[in-house]
């Protein structure tokens, strides 16, 4: 099978597409890791919420409207970002420097909370998003035929990736990020409102996790419980990246989305299993993951 | 034991002008051990005071109680006429105080450029930027881009002043500035010491080199078991020998 080139190529597509919606997920777990140290479970949750309300504007609110989708993606990053502003105003900032069972907890009663609220509000019904008119059919690569909103999804990774790199090393923002996860007491004694800069970090993680919802759900479809799969696939690619490491995550994403697609025709059944074997032989080299530090771990 | 009668009295007749900042009986406690015991000191505007005493009497601790970092669980704590008793440490930055703190804690990830300008948080005096930190830190300049985590030792003594000097600070808690520092290095971190005070600055001095605190302070209060056990003029310390056996290592 692999030696057909279209076939071929077909496969490290999808490969690509799979791992940059997952790095859009991984990205933002991996920076409120890296910085607030919380490991956040709900963050699948996030994405498949995004989803849902990006499938509420998109297909009962602005139905047949062009460029729904666009609308919706931004709404369904605005409602993540307001949402997790509540949960970490409220909530999520009084367990910072407890020890970590009580943010596994914390984060682990969202998923339930959010997976309940989907099923009220949406049913258990699967659903799916409509292509933009101008991303619908394939495109000629000269190779093969590919899905347009596929390559859509792939540059949408690669902004993300680019955008979060400059974001994070270039503006004053990222300057204070990076000092807060090295040292977030001198940062306070130096006048900094360290608590706003997690506040923000949590903010803009949940909010690329309700975009990523958004754009992936006019990929896959929707039902409620397919945050599981998701946050598992989405901790693995943090871990052999690196924690807390952007580029890692990237990497990471890559290489599980390649495994994913390979896996899927040529083993099918043991997609999976190849995932973790590839984990295991990764952290067995590099138990601090591919970009990581030695001593993050 | 009270503190030494002979110069109790003495500070308040000769400064009559209100300190910049007070320290009132302030206990301290990190969890169940009870560090600090009721110490007191103020400082004037423009003086520059040393806290001696040796190792684990509690300067250190002093120093992160006045900022907010530990703070006492008893006592009070007044800056420029406000109680910031339990204020949180960036407001405690952002009203004028600047701590410098013993390990330096320099962001080892960020460049010197970068390490200075998380500390411009625009909050205290608006007159200390780059231009006038470099200034007084010249040797910083071809620094810039360097990597905190690869400086020098002197290098990052100089680095982290600079950095406290960015957020805008009227009094300055310096933490054992010469510490770990080879001889020449310890005398340009002295210049720089008096360099600041030049520029109008208060400054609180933890020191354990007693050659350095002679040269700069004006007054010394010495620490020991977490009380105050001397407060005197720099004078006093000289010409005391007994004093000095008894609470300083010499
Ligand atoms: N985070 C902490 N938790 C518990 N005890 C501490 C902590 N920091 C310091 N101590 C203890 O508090 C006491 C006073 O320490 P402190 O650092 O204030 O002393 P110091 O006078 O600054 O000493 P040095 O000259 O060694 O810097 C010491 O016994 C020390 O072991
Ligand atoms: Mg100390």
């Amino acid at each position: 099978m692999l030696t057909n080139p279209m076939f071929l190529s077909m496969t490290i597509l999808n490969g690509i597409s799979i791992g940059m919606v997952i790095f859009v997920i991984a990205a933002g777990l991996t920076l409120i890791l890296g910085v607030l140290r919380v490991l956040n479970f709900a963050h699948g949750a996030f994405f498949m919420l995004g989803g849902y309300v990006g499938w509420q504007v998109a297909e009962v609110w602005l139905d047949g409207v062009p460029g729904a989708l666009w609308i919706a993606a931004i709404a369904a990053g605005l409602v993540l970002a307001v949402l997790a502003l509540i949960i970490e105003r409220t909530m999520l900032k009084h367990l910072y420097g407890r020890e970590e069972y009580y943010q596994l907890l914390f984060t682990f009663a969202l998923v339930l909370l959010i997976n309940d609220a989907v099923k009220v509000i949406w049913g258990t019904d699967i659903l799916t998003i409509a292509h933009p008119d101008s991303l619908r059919g394939a495109m000629d690569l000269g190779i093969t035929f590919y899905p347009k909103y596929r390559l859509f999804l792939c540059a949408v990774g690669i902004v993300v990736a680019v955008l979060l790199w400059l974001l994070v090393s270039k503006t004053r923002w990222g300057r204070l990020t990076r000092a807060a996860r090295m040292d977030r007491e001198m940062l306070s004694a130096l006048g900094v409102r360290v608590s706003l800069v997690y506040a923000s970090v949590f903010v803009l993680g949940a909010m690329l996790a309700g975009i990523g919802g958004a754009l992936a759900a006019a990929d896959r479809s929707l039902y409620p419980g397919m945050d599981a799969d998701i946050i598992v696939r989405t901790f693995i690619v943090v871990i052999i990246g690196g924690l807390g490491s952007l580029w890692g995550a990237f990497l990471g994403a890559l290489i599980l989305g390649l495994i994913t697609a390979f896996g899927t025709v040529l083993v099918p059944e043991f997609e999976l299993v190849l995932i973790y074997l590839m984990m295991i032989a990764i952290l067995m080299f590099r138990p601090w993951g591919l970009l990581g530090r030695e001593e993050a771990r | 034991m009270p503190p030494e009668a002979a110069v109790a009295a003495e500070p308040s007749a000769q400064q009559p002008s209100a300190p910049i900042l007070q320290v009132d009986n302030i206990h301290t406690a990190y969890g169940k051990s009870r560090i600090l015991f009721g110490v007191s000191l103020d400082v004037q505007p423009g003086e520059i005071v040393a806290l001696m005493g040796r190792n684990g009497v509690g300067k250190s601790t002093t120093f992160r109680s006045i900022m907010g970092l530990t703070p006492p669980t008893s006592g009070r704590i007044v800056f420029q006429g406000q109680d910031i008793t339990n204020a949180p440490p960036n407001r405690i930055n952002r009203m004028g105080l600047g701590w410098v703190p013993e390990d330096r804690r320099i962001f080892p990830e960020l460049t010197v450029w970068e390490n200075l300008d998380v500390a411009s948080t625009h909050g205290g005096d608006k007159a200390w930027d780059l231009a006038r930190v470099t200034k007084l830190f010249p040797d910083l300049e071809p620094l810039m881009g360097r990597t905190g985590g690869y400086l020098s030792g002197g290098q990052q003594q100089m680095l982290t002043i600079a950095r406290t000097l960015m957020s805008g600070p009227q009094l300055l808690l310096l933490d054992e500035p010469s510490e770990g520092l080879a001889p020449l290095v310890v005398r340009s971190v002295f210049d720089q010491v008096k360099a600041l005070r030049e520029q109008g600055l208060s400054i609180v001095l933890a020191e354990q080199n007693l050659e350095f605190v002679l040269d700069l302070a004006d007054r010394v209060y010495i620490l020991e078991k977490g009380e105050v056990r001397f407060e005197g003029t720099t004078d006093d310390v000289r010409s005391d020998k007994a004093l000095r056996k008894r609470y300083l290592t010499v």
